[in-house]
């Protein structure tokens, strides 16, 4: 045998010991989710049976019909699409403009500005809650659409990694642009986003998870059932509805909490990008 | 003209982010009477109720141990798994998808997806621990064990977040170096300590800095699994600052016990900066 060929058995059989030194902990990994949708498969009965039993003896859907029965769980999945649906649009339009004008524009106070949009991403949601509770109390918004999205309407972050990007691409395009009497925003919009595509496409699901996953704001500013948000409603089955049997608790969480896995699983790659361009920052 | 295009983030961060941060020190410093619209001025009088609270000193020790609890612990079993991704498994995007997967799960339901497993009588965690032969202890109603039982769901959730950093630094490792896989172990570990490892430890310190601050704002697997019980064992900051807020009407002394936060959460980004610029290796 030839050193290479040894030497790539020997990579091969490195690389399988390496595959099962990692599907252990793989496996632990994913067991509570697996765990969850087990359960919601199971009858009362069978979820208390000792030993335990990983699968479900026969698999029925009564779980999910009772979840759907007991709370509003569309209703949950409506409303954390419309928030974190129309948060993304509002970060996406408002960061795109400001990162425009910091990154292409001349202007007096330039420094100052994304000086103060660079410390907004320093103050922790925690601080600014209860002012903007206050504030939201003040305008008569609580439990509503608006009360849950206008606070986030704008994100530092977003600027910041926008302006980052918007001064890589070359000076001479927006010049030739302007030639052709193409006005600032026109521009933008024709030339500058869909060249930015990868950037504002990894923000923007940065900033969807984000916001899907947000907890604290919408737990105060929702108060009725038909506004709470998919992790409001998930809170609720633990408090309210401890009667309930965990079968139906489960298939309830089931229910919320795959959307969020599917979202991510098909986007990750952008996610990754958004958080891994943010990161490097330093 | 520019400040038209400014003009609609500097308003939203203005009205939603730079003004409430003052109006929430304002805020600690002012007493609003109860039942009435009444505000008076109270100077430092909640910062000095904070540390007279033995309430806010025990919740701010919890926090601290809820930290070393969660942050050394998802940040290097991060590490572990990432370096063992980087070194091309087989099914290496699914096994990546599989560690990825809890960011896409928000810490309310990574709570509820952990309530069962600790179930004291028919959860899996005790049943594998009845069958190891070791105690069976009732996680989420044990003050003893209520705050490990958090922190258990927490690391589970950050873990991939962490690995997303971790892989993207190990990518950034020159190939050269990382060819050198035919090494025998005891060479590839001397290569991992003085060349790997100091490559990316920028990563290495940003990944711990975020933990840190997560860990610190940590909420919704808290209000899910023990509304900070069991008799307070698991009263982190935020949940504390939340109870004095919007339970106990204290808007003042949450105030303070915020911006309190606020201040640990700039030192903690503070010092990052300060000794990542004296050292850690920058290429």
């Amino acid at each position: 045998m030839s050193t290479g060929a040894r030497a790539s058995q020997h990579r091969r059989s490195s690389r399988i010991i390496l595959t099962l030194v990692l599907l252990i902990p793989a496996l632990v990994h994913v067991f509570p989710i697996l765990y969850m949708v087990s359960i919601s498969l199971k009858t009362g009965s069978e979820i208390f049976r000792l030993p335990p039993t990983l699968l479900p003896e026969a698999w029925q859907l009564s779980n999910y019909i009772e979840a759907l029965r007991s709370a509003p769980l569309l209703r949950f999945i409506f409303n954390s699409l419309v928030a974190a649906g129309l948060i993304t649009v509002l970060q996406l339009l408002t960061s795109i403009l400001a990162a425009y004008a910091l990154a292409r524009m001349k202007f007096r106070g330039q420094g100052i500005v994304l000086g103060v949009m660079l410390a907004t991403m320093m103050i922790p949601g925690e601080v600014t809650m209860i002012p903007n509770y206050l504030t939201v109390a003040k305008l008569g918004l609580l439990d509503s659409f608006v009360g849950l999205i206008a606070p986030f309407a704008a994100s530092g972050f977003g600027v910041f990694l926008l302006y980052q990007f918007f001064r890589q691409i070359t000076v001479e395009l927006e010049e030739a642009a302007r030639l052709d009497g193409a006005s600032r925003l026109r521009f933008l919009f024709q030339f500058m986003v869909p060249m930015s595509m990868p950037a504002l496409i990894a923000f923007g699901v940065y900033a969807f998870v984000s916001a899907w996953n947000q907890y604290l704001w919408p737990l105060i500013v929702t108060q009725s059932q038909d506004m709470r948000t998919v992790q409001i409603g998930i809170g609720m089955f633990r408090s309210e509805n401890e009667s309930s049997s965990w079968g139906v608790i489960m298939a309830a969480t089931t229910m919320l909490v795959l959307p969020g896995i599917m979202l991510f699983v098909a986007t990750q790659k952008h996610f990754v990008r958004g958080l891994t361009m943010g990161g490097s920052k330093s | 003209m520019p400040w038209l295009f400014v003009l609609p983030s500097l308003a939203g961060l203005g009205i939603f982010v730079l003004w409430p941060a003052v109006h929430a020190i304002w805020l600690s410093l002012h007493e609003s009477a109860a039942f009435s619209s009444e505000i008076i001025w109270y100077g430092l009088g909640h910062y000095r109720d904070l540390l007279a609270s033995p309430e806010y000193r025990a919740s701010f020790f919890v926090t601290l141990w809820f930290v070393l609890l969660t942050v050394p612990a998802s940040v290097l079993l991060a590490l572990a798994v990432a370096l063992l991704l980087d070194r091309e498994p087989f099914f290496r995007s699914l096994l990546r998808t599989v560690f990825l997967l809890p960011v896409g799960v928000s810490p309310a339901m990574a709570g509820m997806l952990w309530v069962f497993l600790y179930n004291p009588t028919a959860g899996w965690l005790n049943f594998t621990l009845a069958s190891l032969g070791m105690g069976q202890p009732e996680w989420l109603t044990d003050p003893a064990y209520a705050l490990t039982a958090v922190a258990v769901a927490t690391v589970w959730k950050e873990i991939g977040f962490n690995v997303i950093f971790f892989l993207a630094a190990l990518a950034a490792v020159p190939t050269d170096i990382r060819e050198a896989a035919t090494l025998d172990g005891a060479k590839r570990f001397s290569m991992f300590w003085n060349i790997t490892l100091p490559l990316i430890s920028p990563t290495m310190f940003f990944v711990t800095t975020v933990s840190v601050i997560h860990a610190f704002e940590s909420f919704g697997q808290v209000h899910v699994l023990t509304r900070g019980g069991p008799a307070d064992a698991t009263n982190v900051l935020v949940y504390s600052i939340y109870k004095d807020a919007f339970e106990n009407f204290n808007t003042g002394f949450a105030s303070a016990q915020s911006v309190v936060l606020f201040g640990i959460i700039l030192i903690v980004t503070a010092a990052q900066f300060v000794i990542a610029r004296r050292r850690v290796h920058y290429q």
